[in-house]
């Protein structure tokens, strides 16, 4: 009996410290919302010390990417230019349909040979520190982007010979040589303040400065940074275009895209920067939350890169092989296999139908898009037909066709990152209907770097899933498929033809604008012509945004801009 | 005098482990494919002078070690420069000095940015461990001595389950389930949150704590229950258990003092070498939770080819484990002194 009575004993205790450990946190809890909201009146009454007003209208976004550096200078992350996009101001601003707007920049005139700006600058723009922005700060800015090589502005600052402040509020920049895009390449290029960055010279101390203050000019001055957990940014009620309705914006870090789903639906956070696809249909059907999708402001390109690589442009690197699929070098086999792409079935069954189908590397909805050119509609017998013309035959009848001379069967590897949550499913339909024109295909996932490597400098792949992320300005797009980026690291199918290279060098220069577009619809028709990629899709941007709490979300615009920064500054409390 | 030397000899083959390990670290990372100036940076904007100018601000421009440029793909260079101009000597003339390095990635001390995260990984996974680690051995207890029963066959099944459960799969169960009572889906502490006092605001990340550690109790207190329970049946099966209950003994006294101490062993080494993982984390959980901790970090650093950071988070590593087992042999000898004696 008493031994009994000792287990039972012990059963006591066990379930005693398990309900222990677990009533005291819940119990509250269920009775009570957890937003800090709420929980601020009970702090007011017991402590009426510098409080903020009694309830602040917080704005929580969650992010999927993490936020690693403040410095501008040095930021790589998207997530990071969110931030910089709220606390700093810029020259100009992307707004929903692709283009800029004038920010700081008031009025600007260009000298005749396109080489001198001269910019009137806001004379009512002030740092969080309380320091005027002026002229100067706006030169210093500029220049220091231009000095800085290994930053990540260099890239839009490199064509300003010079920049000086001629004036209180009076900008002028010398250019090394008349661009086209001029004000597009402004968009990142935030604002310092001269006071805070010039003492720290150009050396290490601006590569460790970690900016733990960011001072800006922007419209939400920089709160708190929790690494790995959250940014949060309060309003700055005074500027002097967009000052906020709301009185705290926070950008919540998470990395599980289920709980971040999860957060939107039960109100812990106001709006999903992108809905992972799966859970489309299940926010779409919640209420109070309203799902915005579009093509993105800034272009999101998917494509599947056939590596035609000629062996005697192979770069010198030490590494590379140039071993991929000799047929690839092929263009017939490359027009086959786009033939043989179904990419409606790509779109709805990867994609859930939240896409349209692509065709160049400059995704439709911006002006620079070739609405004339010809895609190659999904058509299995005419892509078996190029290939018997070709002299693809299936001489063995393995059901895999060789190259003409009998040799090598047209076995492609397929590859793609191991992150890349649809790609294992395109690839296998890729496989169902490349399979029906005697080519079959090897697919693999591949660690992200150890395939960056494999595709450029390497070139030893036959065909990758990948995709880029451009800007408005079709330039950056267009120079993957030049020549000089085969050893420039950013080529990956190694297309080299010198007509395209030379258009390319032409419009960079390309003052008159519709010149330009004509210029840029050129190209895309080569890009085809030769089937440099197979664009599978232009993939949409979805956010979703909780409608109980805040209005003015934007919704009038068929394009969505993932860094649309004017939002946080629409959006007002309801019924304030 | 012979129990100092064992103690001696005990330290310093973990000395020579843990130099064993500095070494291994600078070499394993550096067999990665992939370049840090290119991974850490997946901008396809950086032009090749930005990349060369970023990796001569690493250190990277030099060769690794004499003979050899890069490790991934290998390739081969003069062996007679100057070592303490190669990496390896840089890292180690720096490891020397203290100086555990600067990150790559977002240019700050690797010791402060490890710091940070392994306060707030210790205060998940230890109090969890704990729990885990006295609940698993009580129940073990109980199904040893109960062996053959219902409760034993319970308490083994549910064990095996709990041990065997995928951890992402349970932290997504649990971490829905407790969205239904308002505990927070994600983070340390609620974001923005204005707290009143010290006391608020601990409460808030307690609340957060809550479900992320009830994952890992879950996960590892199976462990403890299987091993508690066999090391005690086979305590038990010894002839002076059964002298035990022929003198009339009751249970409790028994457990206690007859096969407890005896049955100690195995969980004293899965314990010191799970403390010593403390420091590692609990990366599945604190990916499903959002947590920042230690080993989101490491995860992350792989992804970025941060070798500073790498470098040092598995340094602090190995030595906490060396050090756990350290003090789990010293605690043997004390256990079961035979084992001084071999």
């Amino acid at each position: 009996m008493s031994k009994r009575f000792t287990i039972f004993a012990f059963f006591i205790i066990l379930v005693l410290v398990l309900t222990a450990c677990g009533v005291p946190a819940t119990e509250p809890m269920a009775v009570e919302q957890p937003t800090s909201v709420e929980e601020q009146p009970t702090a007011v009454v017991e402590e009426p010390t510098q409080e903020p007003p009694a309830e602040p209208y917080i704005v929580r976004m969650g992010v999927t990417q993490s936020i690693s550096s403040l410095n501008p200078v040095f930021s790589i992350l998207a997530s990071e230019g969110r931030v910089f996009d709220e606390v700093y101001e810029t020259m100009f601003i992307l707004n929903l349909e692709s283009k800029y707007d004038p920010y700081l920049a008031k009025s600007w005139t260009t000298s005749d040979d396109g080489k001198t700006w001269v910019f009137q600058i806001n004379d009512t723009s002030v740092f969080h520190d309380g320091v005027p922005l002026t002229a100067e700060d706006v030169a210093f800015s500029m220049m220091l982007y231009k000095s800085r090589e290994d930053g990540q502005k260099y890239g839009s600052a490199k064509f300003f010979e010079n920049v000086e402040a001629t004036g209180d509020y009076e900008v002028t920049i010398t250019l090394t040589e008349a661009i086209p895009n001029l004000i597009d390449k402004f968009g990142e290029l935030y604002i310092l303040p001269k006071h805070i960055w010039e003492p720290l010279g150009s050396g290490d101390a601006l590569k460790e400065f970690t900016n733990d203050e960011v001072i800006g000019s922007g419209p939400f001055k920089f709160g708190e940074f929790k690494k790995g957990e959250f940014v949060s940014m309060v309003a700055n009620k005074d500027h002097w275009l967009r000052p906020p309705h709301i009185d705290q914006l926070i950008f919540q870090e998470f990395t599980n895209s289920d709980a971040m789903v999860q957060a939107l639906l039960t109100g812990q956070i106001d709006l999903i920067g992108s809905v992972p696809l799966t859970a489309y249909n299940n926010v779409k059907n919640s209420p109070n939350i309203a799902v915005l999708a579009g093509l993105p402001a800034t272009p999101h390109v998917a494509d599947i890169i056939l590596n035609g690589i000629d062996p005697a442009n192979c770069p010198e690197d030490y590494t590379a092989t140039c071993g991929g699929h000799p047929a690839l070098r092929d263009v017939e086999v490359r027009k086959a296999l786009n033939y043989a792409t179904d990419k409606q079935k790509i779109i709805d069954v990867v994609l859930m139908g939240l896409a349209e189908p692509g065709v160049t590397l400059i995704p439709s909805g911006t002006e620079w898009f070739n609405t004339d050119v010809q895609d190659y509609l999904f058509d299995l017998d005419k892509a078996n037909q190029v290939l018997d013309d070709a002299g693809y035959l299936d001489a063995n009848g393995d059901g895999v066709r060789e190259m003409p001379d009998g040799t090598n069967s047209l076995i492609f590897n397929v590859n793609f990152e191991t992150d890349c949550n649809t790609c294992p499913r395109e690839a296998e339909l890729m496989d169902e209907t490349y399979s029906q024109i005697g080519v079959k295909l090897e697919i693999a996932a591949m660690e992200g770097d150890a395939l960056i490597d494999y595709c450029n400098p390497r070139f030893e792949h036959d065909i990758i899933l990948w995709g880029w992320v451009g800007s408005p300005d079709p330039d950056f797009m267009l120079s993957i498929a030049t020549t000089a980026q085969i050893v420039g690291w950013n080529s990956e199918s190694g297309y080299s033809n010198p007509e395209y290279d030379a258009l390319y060098d032409q419009q960079a220069v390309e003052l008159d604008h519709q010149k330009r577009v004509d210029l840029v619809w050129q190209m895309q028709e080569m890009l085809v012509r030769d089937v440099v990629y197979i664009i599978p899709y232009y993939d949409q941007y979805v956010y979703a945004v909780r409608t109980d709490k805040y209005e003015g979300w934007p919704f009038d615009y068929e394009m969505v801009n993932p860094y649309y920064s004017v939002m946080f500054t629409d959006i007002k409390p309801i019924g304030s | 005098l012979k129990r100092l030397r064992y103690v001696l000899n005990k330290v310093m083959w973990a000395l020579l482990t843990v130099l064993i390990v500095i070494v291994f670290n600078f070499f394993l990372f550096r067999v990665l494919p992939g370049d840090p100036a290119r991974s850490g940076i997946k901008d396809p904007r950086l032009t090749q002078e930005n990349i060369l100018a970023i990796q001569a601000r690493f250190g990277l421009d030099k060769p690794v070690i004499n003979c050899f440029e890069r490790l991934n793909p290998i390739k081969t260079g003069p062996c007679l420069v100057n070592p303490l101009d190669t990496q390896f000597f840089i890292y180690i003339k720096n490891l020397l000095q203290g100086e555990m390095g600067i990150s790559f990635y977002t240019r700050q001390p690797v010791s402060e940015m490890i710091g940070e995260r392994i306060v707030n990984t210790v205060m998940l996974v230890l109090p969890a461990q704990l729990i885990a680690i006295i609940l698993g051995s009580i129940v073990g207890v109980i199904a040893a001595w109960k062996s053959h029963t219902t409760i034993d066959a319970g308490t083994l099944v549910v064990s095996l389950i709990f041990w065997s459960v995928p951890t992402f799969w349970l932290g997504i169960i649990l971490l829905m389930w407790g969205s239904k009572f308002g505990l927070p889906l994600g983070g340390m502490v609620t974001s923005g949150g204005n707290f009143a006092n010290a006391w608020q605001r601990w409460l808030d990340v307690g609340k957060h704590l809550l479900v992320p550690g009830l994952t890992f109790v879950i996960i590892v207190v199976g462990e403890y229950v299987i091993i508690m329970r066999s090391a005690l049946l086979d305590v038990l099966s010894e002839d002076y258990i059964l002298t035990a209950k022929a003198k009339g003994l009751n249970a409790f006294q028994i457990l206690k003092d007859h096969a407890t101490k005896n049955a100690m062993l195995p969980i004293v080494t899965i314990t010191a070498l799970n403390l010593g993982f403390t420091v590692a984390g609990a990366i599945q959980i604190e990916t499903v939770f959002s947590y920042p901790g230690v080993g989101r970090a490491i995860f992350e650093a792989v992804s970025q080819r941060d070798y500073p950071l790498l470098q040092y988070s598995f340094l602090v590593i190995a030595v906490s484990v060396v050090l756990a087992n350290l003090l789990a042999e010293l605690l043997y000898s004390y256990l079961d002194p035979r084992v001084e004696a071999s």
